[in-house]
């Protein structure tokens, strides 16, 4: 036997992987800034009976009794965080392999012209209900 | 003394049918239009609803892009409660006066792009999230109806992993039953009492004769479900609409008549609340 061995494994990351559920997370959380408490993000998780963990992204309105839009759902293994399948009807459906697939797909569905004229719509529509709630109180 | 509360739905297939739907709601007094596959003109269904029926309509806000919700109800009694980017599902909260409910309208996935084995897991989706709303929201006081684009026995519709949805109030009454540890809530599904000849009405609500080899011609896509805390308001008031006045919505072959209406027919429904006096049970 030698006296050294090689190492097989590749370079391995592991100070920057991130799973989908934190990546939503963290997108989920800038939203309610961004729309100056208006507008919240949630991640609701699931798993299913066939060993699939599934993260709901979705966007909720307080001031509409909490009306929520489901922006976008991502499917992956229980014992696999990629590939992440993205089912949204601006990204269609695609499987994500890496961490900077899903970066990328979940920018263009939160960038998305749909997405942001709901956002807008949602915080008109608030502003609204606020505003009646407000001047049924002053009644 | 009952108030009542009249729905129609319609899968209208792209075409301009507002005057023809507001005759059917002026005719049956239709409280809430449901419509699938509209044309997109809001404005010439709320003007020709409002001028024939004589009741103000509006179109209560929400963000379904699929299904299209008319009301001549206050505007804050259809509150806007889930819509979802890609499925084609709205959830509503009705308001009314002595209770309120979940109105669950869809327009599911076509078996042209899907097959029954993805409309059943999508079944299981929708239906896991609509028990998620119905306990968010403390009750199971809950409608779902649409262009389910399944047949009320396939195993979407009727496996407890899809809607639940069975054909007899006594076994819906049962409220639930639990498979492999796990509790399933039912449905009720009175689309059962309406296949072939010996119904009121039409044998389905769609026909189709692709030349394959198991062919049910007539199917009923369009289906309403009730959960079995809403039976007591509901007297088997359900029908599928097959004219217009003197206007039959079927060719002279007896299918639905493209020409005059849609490739679906119609289903109406109705439900019944007591007066104010009465105290409603709220299972």
């Amino acid at each position: 036997m030698p006296d050294t061995l090689p190492d097989l494994w590749p370079e391995i990351e592991t100070e920057n992987v991130v799973t989908p559920l934190a990546i939503l997370r963290f997108q989920a959380g800038q939203l309610r800034v961004k729309t100056k408490g208006l507008i919240e993000a949630v991640v609701r998780t699931e798993q299913t009976e066939y060993g699939w963990m599934r993260h709901h992204l979705v966007l909720i309105a307080p001031a509409l009794e909490r009306y929520e839009y489901e922006i976008a759902t991502f499917q992956h293994a229980v014992t696999l965080v990629y590939p992440v399948s993205v089912d949204s009807p601006t990204e269609n459906e695609r499987d994500c392999s890496s961490q900077d697939e899903l970066l990328e797909a979940v920018s263009k569905i939160l960038r998305s012209d749909r997405v942001k004229s709901v956002i807008a719509s949602l915080i008109a529509q608030s502003r609204d209900a606020s505003q009646l709630t407000t001047s049924s109180t002053a009644k | 003394m009952n108030s009542e509360i009249t729905f129609l739905f319609w899968n209208v297939n792209r075409r301009p049918l507002a005057p023809l739907v507001a005759e059917i709601a002026r005719e049956k007094s239709v409280d809430v239009v449901i419509l699938a596959e509209s044309d997109g003109d809001d404005t010439a269904y709320i003007e020709s609803l409002t001028n024939q029926t004589g009741h103000a309509f509006n179109k209560p806000y929400a963000n379904s892009d699929k299904i299209d919700v008319f009301t001549h109800l206050p505007r804050d009694s259809v509150r806007p409660v889930y819509d979802h980017a890609s499925r084609r599902m709205t959830v509503r909260r009705l308001v009314l006066e002595k209770t309120d409910l979940l109105l669950v309208a869809l327009h599911f996935q076509s078996k042209v792009n899907w097959s029954d084995q993805d409309q059943a897991g999508e079944a299981g989706n929708l239906c896991r999230e609509v028990c998620r709303l119905e306990d968010e929201h403390g009750h199971q006081r809950t409608i779902v109806v649409g262009d389910f684009n399944m047949n009320p026995f396939e195993p979407g519709m009727t496996s407890c992993h899809g809607f639940h949805a069975v054909m007899t109030k006594a076994i819906a009454q049962k409220n639930r039953r639990t498979v492999s540890g796990s509790d399933y809530r039912f449905f009720y599904n009175p689309s059962w009492n309406h296949f072939g000849d010996r119904t009121p009405g039409p044998a389905g609500t769609h026909y189709y004769a692709p030349g394959k080899p198991i062919q049910f011609y007539w199917n009923h896509f369009d289906q309403l479900l009730l959960r079995p805390s809403l039976l007591p308001y509901f007297h088997d008031d359900f029908a599928v609409l097959d004219r217009c006045g003197e206007r039959s919505l079927l060719s002279q072959h007896g299918q639905p008549d493209e020409t005059v209406g849609s490739d679906h027919l119609p289903i109406l429904f109705r439900l019944q609340f007591p007066s104010s006096a009465e105290t409603l049970n709220h299972a």
